[in-house]
């Protein structure tokens, strides 16, 4: 695909509330209708290389900012950009680094955060070893404030908050499993999020190294009430 | 049989033993026939220790006149017939005509253990004479099964399996024997290695089903013959020879996925019987196939188009002393295309792959015989992966390989034939290049051998080898193996072996410095990880390096020690079983470690010697001829192949290894989440129902290969296959061919169903569909009369 086909701003983002959760990809799983946000494929800058792949761009990958609201993506391609969203309340999630595999929460605090300098002072992550569906609650806002996530990647280890395990023996990034985010947005409303995929088609396994990457596959859950009740199936 | 009347001199000495002078000689005359009293024609008798041969006539008769005084050896071979072996007095004054009788066999499409020598133009040594027991697919059987590529073969036999290996390439696929992975099986090509591999795996389908006359498998590090590498087994694949008579053969199959098989080849004897020579060529063509449903347009299992060309050819030019040539070329060409909805590709490959040999064979007295041979192969891979939108170029991979291997093997057996000993030494030349810098590079390998074999009494011989492998970039080992055959009653077979066999760290591993450019990550080698670290950090590459990398250590070979032990049961005539126990002890094995990251977020990697494995199992596998024309054989194979290191951390509690992630989250690890490594199965088997119909001349076999269930990736990331992890499903492939022969047997009609269940999975990339293919096989063989 060529970048023609993305256009400036705006990326329309296809599947919405009552979703297919393909999390476990084992055949036979229940389909479970709640209203949670199913993005499926949010296509990443797939034309940049991390060391120079020859016929690829060899420059950083542009960052994706995602609006979880309105499910409107934005990419940051030059300064003009930059100066026009990053520090902004325009955008929940941004997508950066390595495969647009590195997510952080809009935040004003901490210098590497896109956001940084921007409105969102009080956001922050939390992290649980927990399957996305059995996260009914939100933690206490003692537990955000104590929270030291600033970025949502790789999980290099077993105790890392990362969203993916880079398996050394076939080079592939798999998702890790019964993980859930907790957020606090930068307007104070609480969300659970999961991060389920970097490759097309949110395959359960990838079998191929070209499997057409990144395309971010995500589901997400805003309480609009402001209260704790995460259960999204009410 | 093919031929009515044969008038010719039925005595065909092939094989002169010099010299001749001063000894008393006498003379040998007898006849084949069936157990129905019929003349059997073209049954090769051979006598050892000499090698004298001989082939009966159209009335069954043959004879041998000049031997020595002495006891023999002599054993009736013939297709469609148990070999007989018996014990022959030759004196110096008349003698009666021998009777022999000829079973008819029946057929049997697993491999069978190796019960009988046979004479061995490639090496100095039969494969009875092997420390291990050898087991022999032949050409009978592949051609019942319908095969057309040797992976398609080798993938029914009891212990094997054909995986493919993700990590290193669509195309990436190797056999699996006894738990190994590819990188430890040795395949040879008439005793000579067959080069072309990538990331460890070569693939099998490279090499057609014709021309083979037969298959012989060694499991387990083994062989004082064919190198100490082989931690895992050898494959050694033998074409056409001892050839008698004149034909021309072929086949030509059409069937699913635009495939075509079509192959041809011609044989003779030449100057009076002195020699032979066989030529054949092959194309064959598939349309590959998709098993993936997540792949709108493409194939998982690549489409290809490959030519192969071989001649082999052996010729007495001095009454002791034999020249051997053999060459084969093939050419493949395969373009992959693939779209999974965005961003799609096309992967093309281009092969071409030679190997030739020439060797001379010389036969003393008293059993002395030299065989000398040069074997030299070039393997050249071109491959690249485009974007098909825009022509980019994703990864491209050019390689070549030249291997110059010169040998001289010697036996001869002293103590009245009781002990006989076999030796040999030479070296090889490699030349590799790759586009990857650091992989390629030259290097000189030597060995010397030396195996015993001693009769202890009959029915119980023992053998005994050692080898000495070594190269230029890392040094050498010595590797002893040791075996013994007992039967211990004509109904029992006792068969023990005890191997060993190492393999040296590649240059790869040791030396080289090498970045994905995909993934940007880097590997470096560890024999100067240190330096290269500096490097990196002094070009500001470098974001941390962690405390593992002072652990990395010059690399130390891999080695393996495999004890196998069979037993041989024949309870009736109708009724055979073996069971073999096997256990492989594998140390040392390098495996690469994160040791650090890098300023593009990617990791840096080194190699370490840590890993250290054991493979054990049961294999059993029993033949039952029913009667009325069935047959019905099967195998079995019990694998157990853990990582020790593992099951360490799992009891001590310590390390990454000590948990898993299950549905609550990460909990401390039981040994019973251990399942294991990926792509073993625990159980596996095969079962196959033969049926011929003799009057018809027609045989149908039905057979069944099961795979447990078996690990694929490490969900969870604890570096090893837990219950959480995923999994490729247990499977049956039912596989059917039926053929008949019609036209005095000159042509065979087949259909044959691969995959008739169509049970795919696209864990399994390279397992196709329902195939079903149908063609015919012909054998012209000309009347000696003529």
């Amino acid at each position: 695909m060529t970048r023609r086909q993305y256009p400036a701003t705006i990326f329309p983002v296809l599947a919405l509330t009552v979703a297919l959760l393909l999390s476990c990809g084992k055949p036979g799983d229940i389909i479970t209708a709640d209203r949670s946000v199913l993005v499926t494929d949010l296509p990443g800058d797939t034309l940049a290389s991390m060391g120079g792949e020859s016929g690829k761009e060899v420059r950083p990958f542009f960052t994706i900012l995602f609006n979880l609201r309105e499910q409107k993506a934005i990419w940051v391609r030059n300064a003009a950009d930059s100066a026009a969203y990053l520090a902004t309340d325009l955008w929940d999630l941004a997508f950066t680094g390595p495969y647009n595999s590195e997510i952080f929460l809009n935040n004003a605090n901490w210098m590497y955060n896109p956001g940084y300098r921007g409105p969102a002072r009080h956001t922050s992550v939390l992290m649980v070893n927990q399957a996305y569906d059995q996260v009914l609650t939100v933690p206490s806002d003692e537990e955000f404030d104590r929270s030291d996530i600033v970025k949502i990647g790789w999980a290099s280890n077993s105790i890392s908050p990362g969203w993916f395990f880079y398996s050394l023996s076939n080079h592939i990034c798999v998702p890790v499993k019964n993980r859930t985010y907790l957020l606090r947005l930068p307007d104070g409303r609480y969300a659970k999020l999961e991060i389920l995929n970097i490759y097309k088609g949110n395959p359960p396994v990838v079998t191929d190294l070209f499997w057409p990457a990144p395309y971010l596959s995500f589901r997400y859950f805003i309480r609009e009430d402001g209260s704790r009740n995460l259960n999204a199936k009410q | 049989m093919y031929l009515k009347e044969v008038r010719l001199p039925a005595l065909m000495l092939l094989l002169l033993v010099l010299p001749y002078g001063g000894k008393s000689q006498g003379g040998l005359e007898g006849f084949t026939r069936d157990e129905r009293g019929r003349p059997v024609s073209l049954v090769n008798i051979r006598l050892e220790p000499d090698g004298h041969t001989a082939v009966s006539d159209g009335s069954g008769r043959f004879g041998f006149g000049k031997l020595y005084a002495g006891t023999y050896r002599l054993e009736a071979s013939c297709v469609g017939y148990e070999t007989v072996s018996l014990s022959v007095r030759i004196g110096t004054t008349g003698h009666t005509p021998l009777h022999i009788v000829l079973k008819e066999a029946e057929a049997q499409l697993d491999a069978v253990e190796v019960t009988a020598a046979r004479e061995n133009p490639d090496q100095v040594l039969t494969s009875l004479q092997a420390v291990q027991v050898v087991h022999s697919i032949g050409r009978e059987q592949i051609e019942a099964m319908g095969s057309r590529r040797l992976d398609e073969v080798l993938r029914e036999q009891t212990g094997m399996a054909i995986v493919s290996d993700v990590g290193s390439g669509n195309r990436s696929v190797g056999l699996q024997l006894q738990g190994f992975s590819s990188e430890y099986i040795t395949i040879l090509l008439n005793g000579q290695p067959v080069g072309g591999r990538h990331g460890g795996n070569l693939d099998l389908s490279r090499i057609s089903a014709h021309d083979i006359e037969r298959i012989e498998i060694i499991k387990g590090a083994s062989c004082s013959f064919y190198g100490s590498e082989a931690l895992g087994g050898t494959v050694n694949i033998i074409t056409r020879q001892n050839i008698r008579v004149p034909s021309l053969s072929g086949a030509l199959r059409w069937g699913s996925y635009q495939t075509t098989d079509a192959a041809a080849s011609g044989e003779t004897p030449f100057a009076s019987g002195n020699g032979y020579a066989h030529l054949g060529i092959s194309y064959y063509r598939t349309g590959g196939f998709n098993v993936n449903p997540y792949l709108k347009e493409g194939k998982t299992a690549p489409p290809y188009r490959n030519w192969e060309a071989n001649g082999r050819s052996r010729w007495q030019l001095t009454p002791a002393g034999y020249l051997n040539v053999s060459a084969r070329y093939a050419d493949r060409y395969s373009v992959m295309e693939r779209n999974y909805g965005a961003m799609p590709t096309a992967d093309r490959l281009a092969e071409s792959d030679f190997n030739g040999m020439v060797s001379w064979d010389q036969y003393y007295s008293r059993g002395h015989r030299l065989l000398a041979r040069y074997y030299a192969t070039a393997y050249s891979s071109g491959q690249e992966v485009r974007l098909l939108t825009n022509d980019r170029l994703l990864q491209s991979n050019n390689f070549t390989e030249q291997l110059h291997k010169s040998e001289v093997q010697h036996s001869f057996a002293p103590f009245r034939d009781r002990v006989r000993i076999s030796s040999g030494l030479g070296a090889e030349w490699q030349v590799t290049q790759a586009e990857v810098s650091g992989t390629g590079g030259q290097m000189l390998n030597y060995f010397a051998f030396s195996q015993s074999n001693w009769e202890v009494r009959p029915g119980l011989s023992a053998v005994a080898g050692l080898r000495y492998d070594g190269n230029s970039r890392f040094g050498g080992r010595l590797n002893p193996s040791v075996g013994m055959q007992y039967q211990a009653r004509p109904w029992l077979r006792l068969h023990a072996s005890l191997g060993t066999g190492f393999k040296s760290p590649t240059y790869r591993q040791m030396y080289q410095r090498f970045t994905n450019l995909s993934q940007g990550y880097t590997v470096l080698g560890a024999n100067n990880v240190q330096e290269a670290l500096a490097e990196m950090e002094a070009a500001g590459d470098l974001q941390q390096v962690w405390a593992i990398a002072g652990q990395v250590k010059a690399l130390e070979p891999e080695t393996a020690r495999s004890f196998n032990l069979q037993l041989s049961v024949q309870p009736a005539t109708s009724l055979s079983v073996t069971l073999n126990t096997f256990y492989n002890d594998i140390r040392n094995l390098i495996t690469s470690q994160p040791i650090g990251l890098k300023r593009n977020g990617a990791q840096v990697f080194s190699w370490f010697n840590i890993a250290s494995l054991y493979s054990r199992g049961i294999e059993a596998g029993g033949s039952w001829t029913a009667g009325r024309g069935f047959t019905v054989s099967a195998g079995y194979q019990l694998l157990d192949m853990k990582d020790r290191g593992v099951i360490n951390a799992i009891r001590t509690g310590n390390g990454d290894y000590a948990w898993v992630r299950g549905e609550n989250g990460l909990r401390a690890a039981a040994r019973s989440d251990y399942f294991g490594l990926t792509n073993r199965s625990r159980h596996s088997g095969n079962v196959q129902v033969r049926y011929d119909l003799k009057k018809w001349e027609a045989n149908a076999s039905l057979r069944g290969q099961f795979r447990g269930k078996y690990g694929f990736l490490d969900l969870d990331n604890n570096g090893y296959i837990d219950r959480y992890d995923i999994f490729v499903r247990a499977h049956l492939l039912l596989n059917l061919t039926l053929q008949k022969a019609v036209w005095q047997k000159k042509l065979t009609v087949q259909l044959s169903a691969d995959n008739l269940l169509n049970y795919t999975d696209y864990l399994m990339p390279n397992q196709p569909g329902r195939m079903i293919m149908a063609g015919v096989r012909f054998r012209f063989q000309k009347n000696q009369n003529q």
